[in-house]
């Protein structure tokens, strides 16, 4: 197959990077021997290349490395804090427990084991805090205002003994407000209690 | 081991606690990135500013590396995005790496500069010839010629289609080669 000019042009940079088909290459060639232009254009494309392994391998100051690593380094440091909050939390997340268990066996009224778990739920999944505290609502058979009202009045007694571990350990306030919150309402429920046996059923 | 293997073995070495592994990396790959970005960003001070930006984060995400790809092309994307943030910073509204207009003030290279070039090629006369080039078509080709990638790690690296790297690549070389026959090469002795 014979190309001319127009054809072999453009594809002299796929000659060069050798991937032409040995074909094409051949018909390329072919033509190279006999077109003195094309062959000068073959021959500044290759330079062009050949000219690029000359550039010079360039070198940062004496520094650079030291401050790369230094602050490689801090950067590091800095991603240890999420990690370590994490640890905070689930210290706090034990402590809390541990606070509500004593509650639990010791307050009057007395938190039901029920009531405990719910604490521990909202304070791993905040998120979930509203739906729990919708469900105690109805475990306690009060409305969600009303509930929330007498969490609120009991979580003022509880914060005070809540809140100690969640602000010595820097865990995030929203959590322990949940979740004081919501043992403030298990406290509530069972102060009143007129569980509805169907309602219970229900929440099973 | 070839240097493939022994950046494997450095980011095995990282992952599991030898902090030493990243002196390592960095010994290894500094220059190679730095001059990417000199050539790329015109400046030392700034090469050396977004180098260290770009070592960072990548020693940072380790986590995000795949071990099955080079680690120099993952590598060469981060110097890559760090650039870009950097042009992009310095001016948000105008530039871009993909922009043909946008080329940052780099080295001489009007046509005085072509005109007064030495007939015999050397680095120096190349390297101003190929900062005269768009960003857009120097940087494939720097990749391609002198850090040897293939088509398609230039792809990765840029995330472009590889049809476009082709065709950047095509269009770089043909600009050079207008140069290099404008600064006298290719007449009659050639």
């Amino acid at each position: 197959m014979k190309v001319n000019c127009d054809q072999a042009r453009p594809r002299l940079q796929d000659l060069l990077e050798g991937i032409l088909s040995a074909h094409a290459a051949a018909a390329l060639k072919s033509h190279l021997v006999s077109c003195a232009g094309c062959r000068r254009e073959k021959a500044l494309l290759a330079l062009a290349v050949e000219g690029m392994s000359l550039l010079a391998v360039r070198r940062p100051s004496a520094a650079f490395d030291a401050r790369v690593l230094a602050a490689a380094a801090a950067a590091r440091r800095e991603r240890v804090h999420p990690r370590f909050a994490v640890w905070a939390l689930d210290v706090a997340a034990t402590v809390t427990v541990l606070w509500t268990a004593a509650l639990a066996a010791f307050a009057r009224p007395r938190l039901s084991v029920s009531g405990a778990l719910s604490v521990v739920h909202a304070l791993r999944h905040p998120a979930a805090a509203l739906s729990v505290l919708e469900l105690r609502a109805v475990e306690a058979g009060l409305s969600l205002p009303e509930a929330l009202r007498a969490a609120r009045h009991a979580a003022a007694v509880f914060s005070r003994v809540h809140f100690i571990p969640g602000s010595v350990l820097g865990v995030l306030p929203i959590q322990c407000m949940a979740a004081t919150l919501i043992a403030g309402l298990a406290v509530a429920a069972a102060a009143r209690p007129r569980h509805d046996p169907a309602v219970s059923r229900r929440i099973r | 081991m070839n240097d493939c293997e022994d950046d494997r073995a450095a980011v095995r070495r990282i992952r599991a606690g030898d902090d030493s592994a990243y002196a390592e990396l960095l010994a290894r790959h500094r220059d190679r990135v730095f001059s990417f970005l000199l050539r790329l960003l015109g400046s030392p001070q700034d090469a050396e500013d977004v180098a260290q930006e770009a070592f960072v984060k990548a020693f940072s995400r380790l986590d995000s590396y795949d071990s099955a790809r080079p680690f120099v092309s993952w590598l060469f994307a981060v110097a890559h995005h760090a650039a870009l943030d950097f042009l992009r910073a310095r001016r948000p509204a105008a530039l871009s790496l993909d922009d043909p207009d946008g080329a940052p003030d780099l080295a001489d290279s009007g046509p005085d500069a072509e005109a007064a070039a030495e007939a015999a090629l050397d680095g120096r006369l190349i390297e101003r010839l190929l900062a005269a080039l768009p960003p857009l078509y120097r940087e494939p080709l720097m990749l391609r010629h002198t850090q040897e990638m293939g088509i398609s790690e230039i792809a990765r690296v840029l995330s472009l289609p590889e049809g476009t790297v082709k065709v950047r690549l095509f269009r770089g070389r043909d600009m050079l080669k207008r140069k290099l026959s404008a600064c006298g090469f290719g007449g009659e002795k050639f």
